[in-house]
């Protein structure tokens, strides 16, 4: 399947490019024999109940999942450490040492990219009223999906991977999340593609959307044409793929 | 902010030292109460007694080591901060290896640090127990022995912990199955050693070149010292460290191509 994000005169090989992707967890199928092409500057929202495969998604995009069958390509190149350097990849839920504060998690974590901007980490900091002084296991689930945004947004990543970002955070993380996305969002120099299973706020800021079900892509299409075609919002057209 | 390829390696063996600073106080909570047992005369013993009681740290180190090396890989997955460490721009090898040296500067700082806080607390005894041993043996074959005798163990446990290493990531292979099969790994690995050092030694008949070393060591039943003279092949030694080495590359290969994060 090509997305219809793809234009065939773009030297630049896609930002991500899957052939034939399968993925077994033991009698389960998280991907099957899923194709997906995802052209550079734009957002992408990965739709989906639980347990279509979104996160496998991610993560075999992300190299952190070694696929049964089928390719993935970043920028033309297989998930390696050459291809982390240009992706960031930001999973569900708690992934980060309990045992740093918030300042030695940006420093940890920060050291290891070219990309990586301590003025802008600082300022996010700021931004998402933060201590650097926190211990990361004690922060709430809220402030650690901020930190986690903070460690994929003070970069100038080419690539980046959001798992559910919003799952389970209070509004005002998820407006300050938000808005942190909006405002980082580097246009046409970056290719943002999140998961979610709540599409409601994010839903104006996807330029395409992909809907998976039991790991299989059933709709693939440009936001805006989809909600001029079905006469719905993004978040209707969910309810009624996935009732 | 930005580092140079060793300084990003340095950057994750630093993370596995600062996130052992509970179990080293822990270790070190232990020894001060092992060696206060010693020195608080609730029960009489001979001075070499100590000494010998003493090696017991280097007994307990490489199951201590083995546990640790497990633990810290198992407990990267069980967070899920192997997700983090797998994302980062470095190959697999570079985290095996920061783990590996890590666990062997623990060993190296429990079994020095050991050795020291023995001498310092009990030194009326150790300087007692060096005063009865033979002529000429101490200060310098006793050091040359020790070190021969430190550095072999000390590659023992290395070689153990890239086994134990290479049983977990295999056993990640098939999460369902994971135990079951770090185990097959850990004795097929163990006997893969064994087998091939036994060929290996027929094959090459290298008998004649041995490792040698001679140390005196108390024995509490006949209340003497005694010479103990030990003698390895060095092929089965060179055997074990080239399995260490190709079980350390399967590891790092696995978990760049075969396992998931």
């Amino acid at each position: 399947m090509t997305g219809p994000g793809l234009n065939s005169t773009n030297p630049r090989p896609p930002a991500v490019s899957i052939e034939g992707l399968s993925k077994f967890y033991h009698r389960t199928t998280a991907l099957k024999e899923l194709d997906l092409l995802i052209d550079g500057g734009a957002i992408v929202g990965v739709l989906g109940p639980n347990g279509s495969g979104k996160s496998t998604l991610l993560k075999a995009i992300a190299g952190l999942c070694q696929p049964d069958a089928g390719q993935v390509l970043v920028s033309g190149l297989p998930p390696s450490p050459r291809t982390k350097e240009f992706v960031a990849y930001v999973p569900e839920g708690s992934y980060l040492y309990s045992w740093m504060t918030l300042g030695q998690t940006l420093d940890f974590v920060g050291g290891f990219y070219e990309d990586w901007d301590d003025a802008k980490a600082a300022e996010l900091v700021r931004f998402m009223n933060l201590r650097l002084d926190h211990q990361v296991g004690e922060l709430s689930k809220g402030m650690k999906a901020r930190l986690r945004l903070i460690l994929a947004m003070a970069r100038s990543a080419d690539l980046v991977l959001l798992d559910e970002p919003l799952a389970g955070i209070d509004p005002p993380s998820r407006a300050r999340i938000l808005e942190t996305m909006i405002k980082e969002y580097r246009g046409q120099e970056q290719t943002i593609v999140l998961s979610t299973h709540e599409v409601g706020e994010v839903e104006q800021v996807l330029d395409r959307v992909v809907f998976l079900r039991e790991g299989e892509i059933v709709i693939d299409a440009n936001a805006d044409d989809l909600r001029q075609e079905r006469g719905t919002s993004i978040e209707g057209l969910m309810r009624e793929v996935y009732q | 902010m930005r580092r140079n390829k060793l300084q990003r390696f340095a950057s994750l063996y630093w993370r596995e030292i600062r996130a052992a600073r509970t179990r080293a106080l822990v270790f070190a909570g232990l020894l001060v109460l092992w060696l206060l047992f010693f020195t608080s005369g609730l029960i009489s013993y001979p001075s070499q007694a100590i000494i010998e009681a003493n090696l017991g740290i280097l007994t307990a180190l490489p199951f201590w080591a083995g546990a640790v090396a497990l633990w810290g890989l198992r407990g990267e997955w069980r967070a899920r901060t192997s997700e983090l460490l797998l994302s980062l721009p470095v190959p697999s090898w570079q985290i095996l290896l920061s783990k590996l040296l890590a666990v062997m500067t623990e060993v190296t700082a429990y079994s020095v640090g050991g050795l020291a806080a023995s001498l310092l607390f009990l030194r009326r005894s150790a300087l007692l127990a060096l005063a009865e041993l033979p002529p000429g043996y101490w200060p310098g074959l006793g050091v040359q022995q020790a070190l021969k005798l430190y550095v072999t163990y000390w590659l023992a446990i290395a070689g153990m912990v890239a086994l134990l290493q290479f049983a977990f990531v295999v056993g990640r292979l098939v999460p369902r199955f994971s135990v079951l099969l770090s185990a097959m790994a850990l004795v097929g690995g163990g006997w893969l050693v064994l087998a091939l050092g036994t060929f290996t030694t027929w094959l090459l008949n290298l008998n004649h070149r041995g490792i040698h070393a001679a140390f005196v060591t108390w024995r509490p039943v006949n209340d003497a010292f005694q010479y103990v003279h030990l003698e390895a092949n060095i092929t089965p030694i060179l055997v074990a460290i080239a399995m260490a080495v190709a079980f350390f590359l399967a590891s790092a290969y696995l978990l760049d191509h075969q396992v998931d994060a």
